[in-house]
């Protein structure tokens, strides 16, 4: 039963189940200007007058409305007023609405069609006839009324039958009225809005309400019958064609110039092609004033190279300056279908993309060709009928993305997948060709030597950087280097981190690597004048350090003679850096007066003070030093060591 | 019931504001595409520092317990993803959370509780280790329970073993706990250092011996060793630091 006393209808229900925003809701509002304004004239064109020869019009107002104006506003505040929110989510967007609802002075925008047939069967109400139209779009959510043409009902635009939400996701209390004229100039005003299901003086009632009178028809049933239109101006559609109003536009989507560059990114071709003429309040975009807006940097950047979101400039000038497309034949495995494609190449587009476009004239997707989103080209591609509408089985539910996710019958989603491939896959053709038109090349290069020199290295580099490490039951885990990094250095006791050396310095076996400098003079220890006494402090790679370790002593030797500034230098100190278990280096991990005793140079025989962390005074014959050190009992005789040089002047 | 995780990238100030005014769930924003399915969800403590004694023995017993029964059937990819934990605790526990811990209320408690970062440091990655560890390597509940036990009374070894991955290895633990536990060696480790110069600020013996092994080439064979052998190491390296001479037979 419901209450048919009011203006607005909203049916009874026996309990509340869902608690939820219709989740649409959210979808389109995150959309947008772009959203709203897609749904709503992809309408329109779809509801052309085939009689007339002239474009589809369209026109987009905004403006100021008294809130007492608003239809039946009262009764639509006592239904918001008793929502309750049974979470957080639900919660604050119940609050809003409250507020918004009492805004005296609000903001409204319409869309009103022109040279469009109107919704048809208006004073019939709620009916079950297919091309009673009214019925379908007032009184029902997902489903989209079959034109009786068929040819028509292959090219238009929805068929997911969720767009008429987009309206009310631009209202703050999710409300919108359509006035529509028909062919026997009968004037209607409907409308329909989303809250969610409720408790109002006793009685539970579902989410969505309808501008609607109710009639009895039964004993037991009712149905839904429209006003006719004695409202206020704003709501009036006095010349054939519909419109929609959506007072307590959204602050979000009152932008004049984001509707602007919404209708030309979605249309252009719609409006170039004369599909399609639309005024947005005081500005007429059609086919003569599109380029204005396109070249104007209020609307559009003009830069090619920092054109990396909205493509429409390059896109208008692509259709503008190839007139005659090249033929695309795409297959899905079963059926070849045959695109239109208008390419442009041009050196200076840093992201290339290919508008895909509907046979009425609405981009739906920037696509990007794997492989090729950085390469310098713009295109366009169109269809016939039969490509529109098997496009429009790909697109996802807002019509911006083809997408083969939604398709539940395997078969249809392979082929979608095979489809989106082989998209791919031409166009890469497509884009391969005009780049190798513009960029020849000088010659042919064997590169195979090369190709097998890199692809051994590689392989040889992997087998010595990583290694196996059974653990339980068998299993096996690969240590690589790149994991060790991820772990945090512990608390306490660490030193912050040397970097040693990498495996990029890797060199052929065998052959002994330079020792690396890590620090400057500047850096070293200074004499009774402040001068540097250190001609710098280097690395040795564990190739040029042999060490041998006995009962009571470990003998060291380094060779230095493939580095000319040490080789040449006469003495130097020595630093022990440990390597532990993840090789992670600690440079003040190895305390050298609690594991070493003394320390001699085997060339001179005398001993060498160990001081600071560093073993002090080493000379180097010919390019090497030999040390001997004492070892003490705590000395841990599995340590892997680094070792740095300071070289003194 | 089926669990839709949090995504990866996410605002933190505002999960933060939006977790205390229970705005998260219902979000579609959010959440990813990646679902988890789990039988049946029950809380542990997810919090154990502050807490002494009985009290603290108690709590991780608990979430051992409740670990192995309600998640360790759990693939070891979701087991040990710090954001499928997080999706509960933001969206299944949160009421519960807010009562037992308070301190989430606030924002440094909030990131340090909820969304600490999922490592050694964390309570929750500690105990799915020790089930993981412990419940699979144990002929008996009571040998099970008296492992359990050994790592709540030795957590600062058990922190610094985990903290290394070529320790992360249920035989290494589990010889370890073993050890100490055939040596009374418990209250020896757990103690400073005291008198070696150079080492950091709170350096114990427990620390040093594990990190001594850490040091030792070739690292990856400890967790292969024999317990008999890997015990005549351990005291090896527990004499750099201190005197070993009581413990070369073993205290029983």
């Amino acid at each position: 039963m419901t209450n048919i006393n009011n203006k607005w209808a909203f049916s009874e229900i026996p309990s509340i189940e869902e608690a939820n925003f219709d989740k649409v809701l959210e979808r389109f509002f995150k959309m947008g200007i772009n959203g709203l304004v897609r749904e709503n004239i992809q309408n329109s064109l779809d509801g052309k007058l085939n009689s007339i020869k002239g474009p589809v019009k369209v026109r987009i107002e905004t403006g100021d409305l008294e809130r007492s104006r608003v239809p039946g506003i009262e009764e639509i505040t006592a239904h918001i007023n008793s929502l309750v929110g049974r979470n957080g989510y639900t919660k604050e967007a119940i609050t809003y609405m409250q507020k918004k609802v009492l805004a005296k002075n609000i903001r409204y925008i319409s869309f009103e069609d022109m040279n469009t047939k109107g919704l048809a069967g208006a004073r019939n109400g709620q009916s079950n006839k297919q091309s009673d139209t009214w019925s379908a779009y007032a009184y029902s959510k997902g489903v989209h009324a079959e034109l009786e043409e068929s040819e028509q009902e292959k090219s238009r635009g929805g068929s997911h039958g969720v767009g008429k939400i987009a309206s009310n996701s631009a209202s703050d209390i999710h409300l919108s009225y359509f006035a529509n004229c028909d062919e026997r100039n009968d004037q209607h005003l409907g409308g329909n809005i989303q809250l969610i299901e409720h408790k109002l003086d006793d009685k539970f009632y579902r989410s969505t309400g309808y501008f609607a009178k109710v009639e009895k028809t039964s004993a037991t049933q009712t149905r839904f019958k429209p006003y006719e239109n004695n409202f206020d101006h704003v709501f009036n559609k006095e010349t054939r064609g519909l419109k929609i109003i959506i007072p307590f536009l959204r602050k979000e989507y009152d932008d004049e110039v984001k509707i602007i560059v919404s209708v030309i990114e979605s249309f252009f071709i719609g409006i170039i092609q004369e599909k399609l003429e639309v005024e947005v309040n005081s500005h007429l975009i059609n086919a003569q004033t599109i380029q204005k807006f396109i070249e104007d940097p209020k609307y559009f950047e003009q830069e090619p190279k920092n054109i990396k979101k909205d493509f429409t400039p390059l896109y208008f000038n692509t259709y503008k300056s190839e007139p005659k497309p090249q033929k695309l034949i795409v297959s899905n495995g079963i059926k070849d279908l045959e695109f239109d494609l208008y390419f442009h190449y041009n050196a200076e587009i840093t992201s290339g993309r290919v508008a895909i476009v509907r046979t009425v004239g609405m981009k739906i997707e920037d696509f990007k060709v794997n492989n090729n989103v950085r390469k310098p080209f713009n295109a366009i591609l169109i269809g016939g009928r039969e490509e529109d509408q098997y496009l429009k089985s790909l697109e996802n539910e807002s019509h911006t993305a083809l997408e083969v996710d939604h398709i539940k019958d395997e078969k249809l989603k392979k082929q979608a997948k095979k489809f989106i491939r082989n998209l791919n896959k031409e166009m890469a053709e497509v884009i391969a060709k005009a780049y190798e038109d513009e960029n020849p090349t000088d010659g042919l290069i064997n590169t195979e030597n090369v190709l097998f020199t890199v692809e051994n290295r590689f392989r040889e580099a992997l087998e010595s950087t990583t290694g196996t490490v059974l653990v339980n039951n068998g299993n096996k885990i690969v240590k690589s280097p790149k994991k060790k990094s991820k772990v945090k250095p512990g608390a306490g006791n660490e030193q912050p981190e040397k970097k040693g050396p990498t495996a990029k310095q890797d060199e052929t076996k065998g052959k002994r690597r330079k020792p690396t400098k890590v620090a400057t003079p500047q850096d070293g220890a200074q004499d009774a004048d402040g001068e540097p006494t250190s001609a710098g402090k280097f690395v040795l790679y564990p190739e040029s350090v042999e060490r041998l370790i006995l009962a009571n002593q470990e003998i060291v030797k380094f060779n230095l003679k493939n580095d000319d500034q040490i080789r040449n230098a006469s003495t130097c100190n020595i630093e022990i850096a440990v390597v532990d278990g993840m090789g992670r280096e600690k440079l003040n991990e190895f305390n050298l007066d609690e594991n070493y005793q003394t320390a001699f140079d085997l060339a001179t025989g005398e001993m060498c003070p160990i001081e600071n962390q560093q073993i002090k005074g080493v000379t180097i014959h010919d390019g090497e030093m030999d040390l001997k050190l004492m070892i003490k009992d705590r000395f841990n005789r599995a340590l892997k060591f680094m070792y740095y040089v300071e070289v003194m002047k | 019931m089926e669990i839709k995780l949090l995504k990866k990238e996410i605002d933190q100030n505002q999960l933060f504001t939006d977790f205390l005014e229970d705005r998260i769930e219902g979000n579609e924003e959010y959440f990813s595409n990646e679902t988890v399915f789990v039988k049946e969800l029950k809380l542990f403590p997810i919090y154990i520092a502050k807490v002494d004694g009985v009290e603290r023995e108690e709590m991780f017993l608990e979430a051992f317990h409740v670990i192995e029964t309600y998640y360790a059937d759990l693939d070891r990819e979701i087991l040990l993803n710090g954001q499928f934990w997080r999706t509960l605790f933001l969206t299944q526990f949160r009421d519960e959370l807010l009562i037992k811990y308070p301190q989430i209320e606030e924002e440094k408690g909030f990131n340090n509780i909820i969304m600490k970062k999922f490592d050694w440091e964390n309570y929750v990655y500690k105990c799915i280790l020790a089930v993981q560890y412990v419940g699979s390597n144990c002929s008996s509940e009571e040998e099970k329970l008296k492992r359990y036990k050994l790592i709540i009374d030795n957590l600062d070894l058990y922190n610094y073993i985990i903290k290394y991955e070529i320790f992360r290895n249920d035989v290494f633990l589990i010889n370890v706990l073993d050890i100490i536990d055939e040596m009374n060696l418990s209250k020896q480790l757990k103690a400073k250092i005291k008198g070696i110069e150079g080492l950091g600020k709170d350096e114990r013996y427990g620390r040093r011996v594990i990190y001594e092994f850490n040091k030792s080439y070739p690292i990856v064979m400890s967790p292969m060793m024999s317990k008999e052998d890997l015990k005549a190491q351990f005291i090896e390296y527990l004499s750099i630091y201190t005197d070993v001479s009581h413990l070369k037979e073993p205290v029983h």
